[in-house]
C-alpha cells in the first residue's frame, strides 16, 4: 500500500502542480477567480476523447489539437465575458460559474452523462516495486515534468515571464514601467488555459471523462494555492505534492470516497489555522 | 531633538520603537513619540516617509514587526481596528471611503460610539441626536438624505471627519485632511478642527500642506524614510537642518501652498 | 422605519394572501405543488440575499443550510412531534452556519465564495459515505405531518414571515451596517463596526431561515438525499438571487418564483433546463445586473416617487 501511495501520489502530484500553476497564473496575475477553470479542463478531456474516438486521430496530434482548441475557447471566453466585467470581481465570479455550468450541460447534452473512456496511447504496463503502473501513467508523469520545466524556464528566463511576475507583484507599478498590462493578462490566460487543457488531456486516458469532472480539479487547484501561497513556484509544487499524497493516503488507507473530502478539509484547515499558507504569502491579506 | 517637557499626565498616545517592513521595504524604523492629552500633533514628511503606515499601525490596520502602541497608558498593539475605535481612537482615510450605498445620515449613523470620548457630549446642543450634532458641526446636515457617494471631494472629506467623530473618540487621527480642498473648504475644515480641539479632542494630523499644519499644531514630528528625524514645536522643527535637507530633495519646507 | 416598511408589508400581505386563497379557485394539485416549491425556493433565495446581496459576500454554499434542515426533518421526523422538527432544522442550520462561517468569513470576496462552495460538497460526500446513517445515495424517506394543502399554506406562511423579518432587518440600522460592510469593510471597521461579527450574524440569520425552509422542503419532496448538497442546488439559489436582483430581499424571492415557474413551464424541454438557466444567468450578469427587481424599479419610477415601492437599495457588484 505504501508503494501505491508513493507512486500514484507522485504522478498525481505532477498533474496537480500543472493545474495549480495554471490557476495561480489567473489568480495571481489577472487577479480574478475563474470558476470556469475546471470546465476548461473538462472541455479538453472531451475534445481528446472526441478526436481520438470519433475522428480517429492518433494520440499526439489529438493531444496537441485538443490543447490548442481549448486554448482558443478559453481566450475567447475571457475576451467576451470576463473583460467587460473586470471591475467587479463578484460578477466575474458569477459569470464564470455560469459558463462552467453551461459548458457542463453542453457536455451532458452532447455526450450524455455516461463516463467515456479514452483509449490509451501506450498500452501495457510495468511493475514498479510490485505496483502495476501503466505506460500511459508514466508518460503522463514524463510529460508533466517536461511541461513544468518549460514553464519554469518561461517564468524565469524570458521577458514574458518577467512581465508576468511584475504584473503579479504590482499591477500599477508594472504599468508605470511600461509593461503592456492587458496583453500580459491575455498571455496569462492563454498559458493557464493551456495548462488546464494539458492536464485534462493528460488525465483523460486513465480516468474516465464525464461532464462534472471539472469541479474537483478547480477546488484542488484552489486548495493548493491556499496551502502553498501565491508567491513561489516551489511552494506550489510542494503544496501540490502534499495534497496528492494526502489524497492517495486517504484513498488507500481510509476510503476512496473520502478522497476529495480530505482535500477540501485541508483547504478549510489551512484557512482556519494558517491562513497565510505554508509559506506566508497566501490569499488572506 | 527634544520632545515635549515633563508630562504630568499619561500621554494620550505613546508610540514606542515601532518598526514595519513590507516585502523587504522598510516603511517604519524604530519610530517613537508621544502625544500629550489635548494637543494637536502634526506628522509631516516627504512622500513615502511612512506616515500612513504609522497611522495603519496605530489604528490596528497593520501589525508592526516590532514596538508598542499605547493609548492612554493601555497597550493596543495588534488589536483589531474596531476594538481600538471602541477604546476611543478614530481615524480618517487619506482618500475618502464613503459608504456609497448609504445616505450621508446613514453613513454617520453606522458608526459605533465608544464610551471613552466626550466629544459628542461636548458638541451637544440642546437639540438633536448624535448624527445631527456631528453633521451640523461639519455643515452637512442639509445634505443628510443624499447618497454618500454623490458628494463633492471637499464634502467627502468632511463626511470622513464626521464619521470618525461619530465614534466619540478621545483621540482623532486625520490623514491628509486638506488634500484636494479649495481655499474656502480648507478654512472650513480648520474651523472644524479647532472646534473639536476646543471640545477636548486630542488630534494627530498628517499633512503635506505645511502652512495650514504649522498654524494648527503645537507639536510636530517629522518622518523621513521611516525614521523620526525631528520632534518639537513647529518653530524648532522648521529651523532643524535635517528637516530642511529632507525637504530640499523635493520642495522646501515653507513653499507648500 | 415602520413607515418605510408599511407599503411593502402591505404589498406582501396582498400577494401572499392572494396566493393562499388561490386554492378556492384552482384545485389542480400540480399547480399547488409547483407554487409550494416556488415559495420554498423564495425562502432560500431571500435568506441567501441578506449575506450575499447586502454584505456582498457571495455565498455559493447556501445548500448546506436548507440541506441541514431537510436532513433534520429526515432524522428527527419520526422521533419528534411535528412542531419541534422545525426549530430543530433551524438549529441544525445555525450550527452549520458557525461551522462554515468561522473559517470562511475571515476571507474576502472571491476567496470566500470559493470556500463556501466546498462545504456542500463535503457534506454530499459524507452523506454518501456514512450510508447507515444517511441512507447513502438513496437518502431518507420523509413522512410529512401535513397534507399537500397544509404544506402549501405553511410554506406561504413561512415565506411571509421570512420576508417580513428580512425586510425589517434590512431597513434597520443593522441593515445599514450590512450595506456599509459590503461597500467597504475596512472603513466600517474604522467606524467601530466589528465586521466579522456582523457577517456571521447575517450568515446565521440566513441559515436559520433556510433551515426552516429545508424542513418543509423535505416534507414537500417526501424525501431527502445527498443531491440536496449538489453544486447545482447551490447555484440555482445564486441564479435566482441574481436574476431577481441582489440586495433587495424581494428581488431574489421574485427571481425564485420566476425561475421555478419558468422551469416548470419548460417541462417539455426539461433536458435544456439547466442550459437555459445558466444562459439566463450569464445574460443577466452581463446585461441586467440589477435583475428583475431593478428592471421593475426602472419601469415604475413614478410609483417610486409616491413611496409605494419603498427604498430597496440597488447595488451592482
Amino acid at each position: 500500500m505504501i508503494t501505491e501511495i508513493l507512486i500514484f501520489g507522485t504522478i498525481w502530484g505532477a498533474i496537480y502542480t500543472i493545474l495549480a500553476l495554471g490557476f495561480t497564473l489567473i489568480f495571481g496575475v489577472v487577479r480574478i477567480l475563474n470558476l470556469a477553470y475546471g470546465a476548461i479542463y473538462m472541455v479538453a478531456s472531451y475534445l481528446i476523447y472526441s478526436l481520438v474516438s470519433d475522428f480517429g486521430l492518433a494520440m499526439i496530434p489529438a493531444w496537441l489539437l485538443a490543447v490548442a482548441l481549448t486554448c482558443l475557447v478559453g481566450m475567447a471566453l475571457y475576451r467576451i465575458f470576463i473583460v467587460p466585467l473586470r471591475e467587479s470581481l463578484g460578477r466575474v465570479l458569477i459569470v464564470t460559474a455560469g459558463i462552467a455550468i453551461f459548458l457542463q450541460e453542453v457536455a451532458v447534452l452532447t455526450y450524455s452523462t455516461e463516463p467515456r473512456y479514452v483509449p490509451t496511447a501506450l498500452p501495457g504496463s510495468l511493475a514498479i516495486w510490485g505496483v502495476r503502473v501503466t505506460h500511459q501513467q508514466l508518460l503522463t508523469l514524463g510529460v508533466a515534468v517536461v511541461l513544468l520545466a518549460l514553464l519554469h524556464a518561461l517564468l524565469t528566463r524570458t521577458r514574458l515571464g518577467r512581465e508576468l511576475r511584475a504584473v503579479a507583484q504590482d499591477t500599477e507599478m508594472a504599468a508605470l514601467m511600461g509593461i503592456p498590462v492587458e496583453r500580459t493578462y491575455l498571455f496569462a490566460i492563454a498559458i493557464s488555459t493551456a495548462l488546464a487543457a494539458a492536464a485534462g488531456a493528460l488525465i483523460a486516458p486513465f480516468l474516465t471523462v464525464s461532464p462534472e469532472m471539472g469541479w474537483s480539479p478547480l477546488l484542488v487547484a484552489f486548495t493548493i494555492v491556499v496551502l502553498g501561497g501565491l508567491g513561489s513556484l516551489w511552494g506550489t509544487i510542494l503544496a501540490a505534492f502534499i495534497v496528492a499524497y494526502a489524497e492517495m493516503f486517504t484513498a488507500y488507507a481510509i476510503s476512496p470516497q473520502l478522497r476529495e473530502a480530505v482535500t477540501f478539509g485541508i483547504m478549510i484547515l489551512t484557512l482556519v489555522v494558517r491562513p497565510h499558507g505554508l509559506f506566508g504569502k497566501g490569499i488572506v491579506e | 531633538m527634544t520632545g515635549q517637557g515633563v508630562k504630568p499626565m499619561t500621554a494620550a498616545l505613546a508610540v514606542e520603537t515601532v518598526t514595519k517592513s513590507f516585502r523587504g521595504l522598510t516603511a517604519l524604523s524604530g519610530v517613537s513619540f508621544e502625544v500629550a492629552r489635548g494637543e494637536i500633533l502634526g506628522v509631516i514628511g516627504p512622500n513615502g516617509a511612512g506616515k500612513t503606515t504609522l497611522f495603519n499601525v496605530v489604528t490596528g490596520f497593520t501589525r508592526p514587526d516590532n514596538g508598542r502602541v499605547e493609548l492612554a497608558g493601555e497597550a493596543i498593539t495588534g488589536l483589531p481596528p474596531h476594538v481600538i475605535v471602541g477604546r476611543g481612537l478614530a481615524r480618517t482615510f487619506q482618500i475618502p471611503r464613503p459608504f456609497k450605498s448609504l445616505t450621508v445620515a446613514e453613513a454617520v449613523a453606522v458608526a459605533r460610539a465608544s464610551k471613552v470620548g466626550t466629544v459628542i457630549r461636548a458638541l451637544g446642543q440642546d437639540h438633536g441626536d448624535m448624527v445631527e450634532r456631528v453633521l451640523r458641526l461639519v455643515r452637512l446636515w442639509e445634505r443628510r438624505d443624499e447618497g454618500a457617494g454623490t458628494l463633492s471631494q471637499g464634502d467627502l472629506k468632511l463626511l470622513e471627519v464626521a464619521r470618525a467623530i461619530a465614534t466619540n473618540p478621545a483621540l482623532l487621527l486625520l490623514d491628509e485632511p486638506y488634500a484636494g480642498l479649495g481655499p474656502a473648504e480648507m478654512t472650513h475644515l480648520t474651523r472644524v478642527i479647532l472646534d473639536l480641539h476646543r471640545a477636548g479632542l486630542t488630534l494627530v494630523v498628517i499633512e503635506h500642506k505645511l502652512r495650514e499644519l504649522m498654524k494648527l499644531a503645537q507639536h510636530v514630528v517629522v518622518l523621513h524614510f521611516g525614521e523620526k528625524i525631528a520632534d518639537g514645536s513647529p518653530a524648532e522643527v522648521a529651523r532643524d537642518p535635517r528637516v530642511l535637507q529632507a525637504y530640499m530633495g523635493g520642495r522646501g519646507a515653507s513653499s507648500h501652498a | 422605519m415602520i413607515r418605510r416598511l408599511a407599503p411593502r408589508y402591505l404589498g406582501l400581505l396582498v400577494v401572499i394572501g392572494g396566493l393562499a386563497l388561490l386554492p378556492l379557485w384552482v384545485s389542480n394539485p400540480y399547480v399547488l405543488s409547483v407554487l409550494t416549491l416556488a415559495a420554498l425556493y423564495a425562502i432560500f433565495a431571500s435568506s441567501w440575499d441578506i449575506l450575499s446581496g447586502y454584505i456582498g459576500q457571495l455565498n455559493f454554499g447556501h445548500a448546506v443550510f436548507f440541506g441541514a434542515g431537510a436532513y433534520a426533518a429526515g432524522f428527527l421526523g419520526p422521533h419528534l412531534p411535528a412542531l419541534l422538527v422545525l426549530p430543530a432544522g433551524a438549529v441544525a442550520a445555525v450550527g452549520f452556519a458557525f461551522l462554515v462561517g468561522v473559517p470562511c468569513l475571515k476571507l474576502r470576496g472571491p476567496y470566500l465564495s470559493l470556500t463556501t462552495l466546498v462545504f456542500p460538497l463535503i457534506l454530499e460526500r459524507l452523506a454518501f459515505t456514512f450510508r447507515d446513517v444517511t441512507g447513502g445515495e438513496y437518502g431518507i424517506t420523509v413522512d410529512p405531518p401535513l397534507s399537500a394543502m397544509g404544506l402549501y399554506l405553511a410554506a406561504l406562511a413561512l415565506l411571509l414571515a421570512t420576508l417580513m423579518v428580512l425586510l425589517a432587518v434590512a431597513e434597520s440600522r443593522i441593515g445599514s451596517t450590512f450595506r456599509a460592510i459590503g461597500d467597504d469593510d475596512q472603513a466600517a471597521m474604522a467606524a467601530g463596526v466589528n465586521a466579522t461579527r456582523f457577517k456571521l450574524g447575517a450568515f446565521v440569520l440566513g441559515a436559520a431561515l433556510a433551515g426552516l425552509g429545508g424542513v418543509l422542503y423535505a416534507y414537500h419532496l417526501r424525501h431527502v438525499g445527498p443531491e440536496i448538497f449538489s453544486l447545482f442546488t447551490s447555484f440555482a439559489i445564486v441564479i435566482m438571487g441574481i436574476v431577481g436582483g441582489m440586495g433587495t430581499i424581494l428581488g431574489p424571492a421574485l427571481g425564485a418564483f420566476f425561475l421555478t415557474l419558468l422551469g416548470e413551464s419548460l417541462r417539455e424541454i426539461e433536458t435544456f433546463r439547466v442550459l437555459i438557466y445558466s444562459a439566463v444567468l450569464i445574460l443577466c450578469v452581463m446585461l441586467f445586473p440589477q435583475g428583475l427587481w431593478g428592471l421593475g424599479r426602472l419601469l415604475s419610477g413614478l410609483a417610486r416617487k409616491s413611496g409605494m415601492l419603498g427604498r430597496a437599495r440597488i447595488r451592482s457588484r
